[in-house]
């Protein structure tokens, strides 16, 4: 039971990841406005998807 | 008049102060207390909800920074957020939700994406408790 929660968790995290991707791609194209702001939001999402990938590890090693 | 202005005055310098206290820092103020079977929601956690209040004013306006406190505290206080990766991942969800509103057009690409709910945002939105003066 624990195992299925951490699983789907886990994958939600990985699901992070892939929006962070595309939220590079979208960045890298030349169709945004202000993208000052846009780049401060990138900024604090990965740090908080650092945050739960680092949780993960943690209850992995666990 | 002298007197109304000398109070006008002297509330104001409070709320500065106040404000001052919440101002929000450079990176997330949260720490995360985790052990496996013992994870929790620090003090420095609960208070999240104004720095998310702050960016989400930043990014999207009032309204939305609005929602995205209310929605948060729910969540905080009525411990929907289990464990401090759920947090992680939930504080995540609206960052990118907020992002993917300044991108208009990719909005619902987003949704389509995801199986992740923004916890009914426009219910939450109803519940207004936040103080004006937080947002000021």
């Amino acid at each position: 039971m624990q195992r299925t929660v951490f699983k789907r968790k886990s994958k939600r995290a990985s699901k992070l990841l892939d929006t962070i991707r595309s939220i590079d791609r979208l960045l890298l194209s030349n169709t945004i406005n202000d993208k000052q702001k846009l780049l401060r939001l990138r900024e604090k999402i990965s740090l908080v998807t650092m945050y739960a990938l680092e949780l993960e590890n943690k209850l992995e090693i666990h | 008049m002298q007197t109304t202005l000398a109070i006008f005055l002297l509330l104001l310098a409070g709320c500065g102060t106040q404000l001052q206290k919440i101002k929000p820092i450079p990176n997330l103020a949260f720490s995360v207390s985790n052990e496996l079977g013992n994870t929790s929601i620090s003090d420095e956690i609960e208070e999240t909800p104004i720095y998310l209040a702050y960016d989400m004013r930043e990014a999207c306006g009032d309204s939305r920074a609005v929602a995205c406190y209310n929605a948060f505290n729910i969540k905080i206080t009525s411990h929907f957020l289990e464990n401090a990766q759920e947090f992680c991942l939930t504080l995540a969800h609206e960052y990118i939700h907020a992002f993917y509103q300044l991108t208009t057009g990719n909005l619902d690409r987003y949704h389509k994406n995801t199986d992740y709910n923004i916890l009914s945002l426009t219910a939450c939105n109803q519940q207004t408790t936040l103080s004006n003066m937080v947002l000021e």
